[in-house]
């Protein structure tokens, strides 16, 4: 699939949970992500900012968190 | 129906929500929150579902991070078990956890005693110290060198092993094993410290970097007084070194340089070396020169002492005066020394390795029994004397013939075995030459001694004549007849000198000096040695010219060979003048005389002359240019003229001829001279006198002479009838006013005894002593012996008259 980002725009997003969302994104993409692809998650919730690269992290995913204006970009790769 | 299925809707959604945290938890992450997840949410997104999936994603996490670790631990398993040093992992606690292979390589034990080693027994006290049970242990390393487990040495490394939170569970220890390394240092170490020969090290500058223990004690300096000096500070001037330049050489070529020094050591002391300098670490870091010596002072000596020895050897035989040749045992020369090489005529160079019997020239056809038999054989052969020599002729190169006495010795190598020959020659032609002369010397005494015989034979018959001459001329009765005795007399006089010198001749003695007028004298011995020959004389003498005390008869001998000399020296005639003067000898002459007063007799001929070169050597013995003559006659005027205290010198030219001067010493007075005058007063004396002598005729006559002239005389012809008749005359009152002895009397009972006896009896008694010889000791010393005067036979009457005159 190449090196692409796709990025999803979780911010506002309280139910369902911005982590399931998440998760279930990565699930979904599991193969691309060993491909490369790297997977962007814009959050403004505190908590996902936690919950989200932990459980990433226990999955085998490394992450990035970036401080932008009002929200959180969040970047899931293998 | 509604609120309970409401109700039991919620259960059932709560149930969910409380399960869907609690496998948020197990998967890590924080629960949901309460609106975080409606019923809607629940069956739209399938929470559950994406969990499970993520747990997939986990496990499938772990399985890849597993093999991952299976992988790596393999990796570290197959590094720590093939790498080249030991590996020990102890826990903090100095527990083993785990070691490889290699470990137990080294250590030389199998695994399982290795879990039961105790850190604490193993390693040496300052690792113990350090390490075990410090938890508070910090984040270097450790090194440790050279440590000794098991007779091994390792080098050990001690890493804390840190776990991610940096707290340190584990080390992990190193061991190298450096053993064959710290054994190579050992050696060297051993062989540096106990090597004899000095190992120094320099840097290319030639400083001193470094020496053992026997370079210290070779130059005598303590421990590190020569570190930092450079090596020129210890090279003796004269030797030849080892510059800078030479050492950089070394380095830059890899090159090894040997050498023999002279060094000088700290007290002084001159010391030879001899060894090699070549490229090598003076330590860790850097390149120099190393140099291993060795002192061969001894050695040198040694050498020396046989350079010595050699050269005085070479030395003593040049300056034997005999030939020495050395063979082998093929009869080859060897060597010659430089006389052997005068008398064969041949040169060292060009004689080695000839036969011997090639260099000796025989004169006549010889073999040596050495030649022919070889040296083994001829020195273990029984006609070998090792005493013997026996005579050889060669011819030298001129074609002459030389004697030689040859003495062959063998020559005995270091194993007492026969190596070859030593042939020492020893020119006898002198030798046998002197013998000749000896044995004609020898003729010569024996002639001598004849010749004394008839002398005193003569003297006693000429005494006679004389005697009955002087009668008869006292009785003459006419002028004529007085004045025939007179030569009659005179006759005598001459037959007297001639047995006189006869008698002297060619003996040495003791001289009996008188006081000479040399005038008369010189004419005497002129008139009697040049008459009949055909040269012709003239004796002139200054007027006045002092007298000279001389032995008369020798002085005569001298005179007498000179005119012979000059006399041959021209053989059909010439002049001989004859001079005699005064000369006043000062201290810068040149004569070997002292300062005082001399007088100078010249004997001149006008002959053929003596040749420069010959004119030292005529006063040699056995030097004699005529072929009949006997070398003698000059020598031994010389040394006449000597012992009277005076020199004897000779003027010539050649062609135009020869002059001898006699220098005497100079009598001050006439003291002592008998003059003519004094004799002819002829008195009548009253005197008694004993008279001796084994002559009838001497008795006779000069008995007869004595009572012309009114003496009482009492002859007798024996010593016992001497000191008889003495004895009885003294008894009787009428001693004897004179007693004249002669010395030698048959029997021995001569006048030397009768005196003794004759003094016995009376101490005072006149004894005059007399005798045909002059040079006798008696008559030379007669005072000494007591004797009143002496005479000399045959007795002249103007003696015999002047003694009677002075009792």
């Amino acid at each position: 699939m190449g090196y692409e980002n796709k990025s999803f725009d979780l911010r506002g997003q309280i139910c369902p949970s911005t982590l399931l969302t998440a998760l279930k994104k990565i699930n979904e993409r599991k193969v691309q992500l060993k491909e490369g692809l790297i997977l962007e998650f814009k959050v403004d919730n505190r908590d996902a900012i936690n919950t989200i690269p932990e459980s990433a992290t226990r999955m085998g995913y490394r992450f990035d968190v970036e401080k932008l204006h009002g929200f959180y970009k969040i970047k899931i790769y293998k | 129906m509604g609120n309970e299925t409401g109700g039991e809707q919620e259960k059932l959604y709560n149930y969910l929500k409380k399960k869907i945290d609690h496998l948020l938890e197990v998967l890590g992450t924080k629960p949901l929150n309460p609106d975080e997840l409606d019923v809607e949410s629940i069956l739209s997104i399938d929470p559950i579902g994406i969990i499970a999936e993520s747990f997939d994603q986990i496990l499938e996490h772990l399985n890849e991070t597993n093999e991952e670790l299976v992988i790596a631990k393999e990796e570290i398993s197959a590094i720590f078990n093939s790498v080249g040093v030991g590996i020990l992992v102890i826990d903090k606690f100095c527990r083993v956890h785990s070691f490889n292979s290699r470990l137990c390589e080294m250590l030389e034990t199998d695994e399982k005693p290795i879990y039961s080693l105790n850190f604490a027994e193993i390693f040496p006290t300052e690792i113990r110290e350090n390490h075990c049970n410090d938890s508070s242990y910090k984040e270097n390393f450790k090194e440790f060198h050279n440590v000794a487990i098991k007779n091994k040495y390792f080098d050990i490394k001690i890493v804390p092993l840190k776990k991610q939170q940096g707290t340190t569970n584990f080390f992990i220890i190193s061991f190298n094993d450096v053993t064959d390394k710290v054994h190579s240092e050992l050696m060297f170490q051993q062989i540096y410290d106990n090597a004899n020969d000095m190992i120094i090290g320099l840097d290319t500058d030639g400083v001193i970097k470094n020496m053992n223990s026997a370079a210290r004690l070779i130059l005598g300096c303590s421990d590190d007084e020569l570190i930092g000096k450079n090596i020129s500070s210890i090279l003796a001037e004269d030797y030849s070194s080892i510059l800078p330049f030479e050492l950089k050489e070394i380095v830059s070529d890899s090159c090894t340089k040997n050498v023999e020094m002279k060094l000088v050591d700290q007290q002084g002391s001159e010391i030879y070396v001899d060894g090699s300098f070549f490229r090598g670490k003076l330590n860790a870091s850097q390149t120099g020169v190393l140099g291993i010596l060795r002192d061969i002072t001894d050695k040198k000596i040694v050498e020396k002492e046989l350079e010595r020895e050699r050269e005085l050897l070479s030395v003593t035989l040049k300056s034997i005066n005999d030939g020495v040749i050395t063979v082998n045992n093929n009869c080859q020369v060897i060597m010659v020394n430089k006389m052997a090489e005068e008398m064969l005529a041949v040169s060292s160079s060009e004689v080695e390795n000839v036969m011997l019997e090639k260099i000796l020239n025989f004169s006549e056809i010889n073999q040596l029994p050495l030649c022919r038999m070889g040296p083994k054989k001829y020195f273990t052969s029984r006609g070998y004397d090792p005493n013997s020599r026996f005579c050889l002729t060669l011819r030298n190169k001129e074609g002459s013939d030389y004697k030689v006495d040859v003495f062959i010795t063998p020559l005995i190598g270091r194993n007492s075995n026969i190596i070859g020959g030593v042939v020492v020659l020893k020119d006898i032609t002198d030798y046998l030459r002197i013998q000749e002369e000896l044995l004609n010397s020898s003729k010569m005494e024996a002639l001598s001694i004849m010749a004394r015989g008839i002398a005193h034979d003569y003297n006693n018959i000429l005494t006679a004549i004389m005697s009955n001459v002087s009668l008869a001329k006292l009785k003459a009765e006419s002028e004529s007849v007085e004045k025939v005795l007179k030569n009659a007399e005179n006759a005598v006089i001459n037959a007297k000198n001639l047995t006189t010198q006869l008698s002297t001749f060619a003996k040495e003695g003791v001289l009996a000096k008188e006081v000479v007028s040399l005038k008369d004298f010189l004419k005497s011995v002129c008139d009697f040695t040049l008459s009949g020959s055909s040269c012709y004389y003239n004796v002139h003498c200054t007027k006045n010219v002092s007298y000279v005390e001389v032995d008369k008869s020798r002085l005569s001998q001298v005179i007498n060979n000179l005119l012979v000399n000059a006399m041959q020296a021209m053989p059909d005639g010439g002049k001989i003048g004859v001079d005699c003067k005064d000369i006043d000898v000062d201290e810068d002459t040149t004569l070997p005389l002292q300062r005082g007063h001399y007088v100078k007799i010249s004997v001149v001929d006008e002959g053929k002359g003596i040749p420069e070169s010959l004119q030292n050597k005529i006063f040699d013995p056995f030097f004699t240019t005529k072929e009949d003559g006997t070398g003698l006659g000059l020598a031994t005027s010389y040394s006449i003229i000597n012992k009277h205290g005076g020199h004897i010198a000779v003027d010539s030219i050649v062609g135009a001829g020869t002059a001898f001067h006699i220098y005497l010493p100079a009598k001050k007075d006439d003291y002592g001279y008998r003059t003519k005058m004094d004799s002819h007063k002829i008195q009548k004396y009253h005197k008694k006198v004993l008279l001796m002598d084994d002559n009838e005729s001497v008795l006779e006559s000069t008995s007869e002479l004595l009572r012309e002239l009114g003496v009482n005389v009492d002859a007798v012809r024996s010593g016992e009838k001497a000191v008889e008749k003495f004895a009885e005359a003294l008894r009787n009152g009428e001693p004897y006013d004179l007693l004249i002895l002669d010395i030698t009397m048959p029997g021995g009972f001569g006048g030397k005894k009768v005196f003794k006896e004759i003094t016995k009896i009376d101490p005072k008694a006149k004894c005059v002593i007399s005798s045909g010889f002059t040079s006798d000791e008696l008559i030379k010393n007669y005072k000494k012996y007591g004797f009143y005067s002496y005479l000399h036979k045959p007795y002249a009457l103007r003696e015999l008259n002047k003694l009677l005159m002075h009792i």
